[in-house]
């Protein structure tokens, strides 16, 4: 077989070869190269044309330019309310899923008994991602009859209205993202047994207790993943929606009324189509930034080992 | 290296030329419709069926699809059904991406959007000979037709009325027969649970809440919600009054809160307090009642919707009455006269009458009351609920398009909520929500043209 051929080539036979070789690339690429065009690209460049229409599903598109970007902020009673919601629903999620991550993966990481199926059992949770039985369920344990309540009866304690106290609602809810801490716990499981058992040693001899040598010497080893664990996990917070969609509804008085919620209902209740494309392009600008944000600070807090930046 | 190019080139444009061929299949697939059917030969038809429904009605009507097949064997049915919630996104999703089914259930409500500037229903007045529109009532009919035209076949007669439990009545000694007010609402209801704190007079939600105050509403102004020319269908003094009986209601812990019914949002019937006989009655559509006979704990009763205590005052009775939901036929579909056809076998056929039964209300065709009646077939509450919500039904109906406008009824839903949940006075909530809506219909005006 040719070998592999790097920089340009002037022989006309290996030539044709690499040129043969990319060919052969593209095919094998090409079911999910038109997929992405397809079902992908052409939908998000549509959704862009879009949010500069009106377009009430209906009947056909109507060019508006910036209207529905401007209507947003000035038109929307309830564009306020639902930024601020989902906002306080990431600041209290995700740092909350982080942590619990990293704790149960300090404890799976020790060597005890049985730890596989407490990997598993506690990794499952994440598959459930978006799962409406999920949901469902998360009503039932947090209904006012429900399991919840019905164990702190034991307790002699009142029952409490985790679904319909619209000061708690959205905290109970945000709980079925953090229950799902699974991935992020895998990922911080593998950056702890890639720290080197020499640094522990070393720490030892100079008398660092447990929670010295967790604050200086597993923590900044473990900044890359803290970083993508971060990111990605706020990308998916911005954009929960089956929780409150199908427990709340938004509710009580719109106490639970994510970003999600507002664009599904401005396009499918309300048929303002254009409108609510343009609410998503506003999301994923608001996620475009605060990645860059994210990734720019990393710089002052994330060490790489290898020395990278 | 040159075959291999060929083939590589060849491959690639096969792929692309059979993606470009499916696509412009099913654009002319669509656009194609069959100008007319050849009826002298049966020709071989699929139709597309969609409806909503819970288990008795969907098994009712697979039966009567079954028998209409093998009546007519060159028919074939397919079946699309599904649960309310959701059916109408689906449905608007369907029709924008020209693939909707040939007959559908439709609520009268979605005419504005299917049939009004979209026409995206066709005008069944063109298939009077096929489709008998004779055992319709026809001043029924006409408050069913849609700007003049009859776009649907009305299946079931709809009413409102208050449907209580029985045992609750007796155990706080409430007259059956009390007429009730909105004022004598609150002073029993404030009685009921000073006797028992864990029991409530009215089970009731936002949802609920907003259909009680509408009716409240036309007796208090004689007028549509919204007014045919968009403006308010009521005054500022008008709407404190509706918000103070939310207020009182909550404050008098007449209804159970709002923090814990908001879970049992329209599905009070699965609300725990209420399986348990720990509320009195609730507003409930004529039609909904087979769900709840289903609840074996109490006996139920069903009496008029609350009217002003002061009956001269009152301008309209206000109670809802209309159809539960109508046969619509797709304009686009390749085969208009045989789903006329079915359409009107399912509304006038006896047999199909009889399957089909009251699972889509008591039918609107005097006809099929008839042979439902001989039969025995009609229960004998939802008849009396009927009767009782026509005796008092208003006059202002049916209710206009703008007056169920999704983007208003949910600011309304909002404030009931905030009221409720004591956010805001009645007073500073009426002059609130007078502004919001007056903002959103200006809005309205304006996209419409």
């Amino acid at each position: 077989m040719s070998s592999q051929i790097r920089g340009p080539s002037f022989s006309i036979k290996r030539l044709s070869k690499s040129r043969n070789n990319q060919l052969v690339g593209y095919l094998y690429i090409l079911p999910w190269l038109l997929g992405f065009l397809i079902l992908e690209l052409y939908p998000l460049g549509a959704s862009l044309y879009y949010s500069f229409t009106d377009y009430a599903l209906l009947s056909d598109p109507r060019f508006v330019g910036l209207k529905n970007y401007l209507s947003m902020f000035t038109k929307d009673i309830n564009f306020e309310n639902s930024v601020v919601v989902t906002l306080k629903w990431v600041i209290v999620a995700v740092p909350l899923k982080l942590i619990t991550a990293l704790l149960v993966a300090l404890l799976l990481n020790q060597k005890l008994k049985h730890m596989n199926f407490f990997r598993t059992v506690y990794y499952l949770p994440s598959i459930f991602a978006g799962s409406v039985a999920v949901a469902i369920l998360w009503r039932f344990l947090f209904m006012r009859e429900g399991l919840i309540n019905q164990i702190l009866d034991v307790f002699k304690i009142p029952a409490i209205d985790w679904l319909g106290d619209p000061k708690l609602a959205l905290f109970t809810l945000s709980l079925i993202n953090v229950w799902q801490f699974g991935t992020s716990m895998v990922l911080f499981l593998a950056g702890l047994k890639q720290v080197p058992g020499e640094l522990y040693e070393a720490g030892r001899i100079d008398g660092a207790n447990k929670f010295q040598q967790f604050w200086s010497i597993t923590l900044p080893m473990l900044t890359p993943i803290v970083l993508f664990n971060l990111i990605m996990q706020t990308i998916n917070a911005f954009q929960d929606f089956t929780a409150p969609f199908v427990i709340t509804k938004g509710g009580p008085i719109k106490s639970t009324y994510l970003f999600s919620m507002l664009i599904y209902d401005n396009g499918f209740k309300f048929f303002h189509m254009g409108y609510a494309a343009a609410l998503s392009w506003l999301m994923f600008l608001a996620i475009i930034i605060f990645t860059v944000v994210v990734f720019w600070s990393s710089r002052y807090w994330v060490h790489y080992e290898d020395g990278a930046k | 290296m040159k075959p291999f190019y060929l083939r590589v080139l060849l491959y690639v444009a096969l792929i692309t030329a059979f993606l470009a061929g499916c696509a412009s299949n099913n654009v002319s697939d669509n656009k194609s419709n069959a100008g007319g059917t050849t009826d002298n030969q049966p020709e071989k038809v699929t139709l597309r069926f969609s409806w909503w429904g819970a288990q008795e009605r969907n098994q009712a009507t697979l039966e009567a699809i079954d028998l209409y097949m093998q009546q007519n064997p060159h028919v074939n049915i397919q079946a699309e059904y599904m649960d309310y919630a959701g059916f109408y996104e689906k449905l608007v999703a369907q029709f924008a991406g020209g693939t909707a089914p040939d007959v559908i259930a439709i609520v009268d409500r979605w005419f504005y959007d299917l049939a009004g500037k979209n026409q995206f229903l066709a005008d069944l007045g063109q298939y009077v000979d096929l489709i008998d529109f004779s055992t319709v009532d026809p001043d029924f009919m006409k408050t069913q037709e849609y700007q003049g035209k009859k776009v649907g076949f009305p299946a079931g007669l709809q009413g409102a009325v208050m449907l209580y439990n029985k045992d609750f009545f007796e155990r706080y000694n409430i007259p059956e027969d009390t007429k009730w007010t909105w004022e004598n609402i609150i002073e029993i209801g404030k009685k009921v649970h000073e006797q028992d704190s864990n029991a409530y007079l009215i089970s009731t939600d936002s949802g609920e809440l907003d259909t009680l105050l509408r009716t409240y509403q036309k007796q208090l102004t004689g007028n549509q919600f919204i007014q045919d020319d968009y403006t308010l269908g009521f005054t500022e003094t008008d709407m404190v009054k509706m918000l103070t009986f939310v207020k009182d209601l909550y404050d008098n812990h007449v209804a159970e809160p709002l923090s814990s019914a908001v879970l049992y949002l329209n599905k009070s019937n699965e609300n725990p307090k209420w399986i348990n006989g720990e509320m009195g009655m609730q507003y409930k559509l004529v039609s909904l009642i087979p769900n709840y006979q289903k609840i074996d704990n109490f006996e139920l009763g069903v009496t008029a919707l609350p009217v002003m205590e002061d009956e001269s005052a009152m301008k309209d009775p206000g109670t809802f009455n209309g159809s539960t939901l109508h046969f619509v036929m797709n304009a686009k579909t390749k085969y208009p006269e045989e789903s006329a056809k079915f359409i009107n076998w399912l509304v006038n056929d006896p047999e199909a009458i009889k399957i089909l039964n009251s699972t889509r209300g008591v039918p609107a065709t005097a006809k099929a009351r008839e042979i439902l009646l001989n039969e025995n077939m009609i229960d004998p509450m939802v008849n009396e609920a009927l009767n009782i919500s026509l005796a008092n039904s208003s006059k202002v109906l049916p209710d206009n398009a703008i007056s169920q406008n999704q983007e208003l009824y949910a600011i309304f839903l909002d404030m009931i909520d905030r009221v409720g949940f004591g956010e805001v006075s009645p007073e500073e909530g009426a002059k609130q929500l007078i502004q919001l809506l007056e903002d959103k219909l200006a809005e309205i005006k304006n996209i419409e043209g």
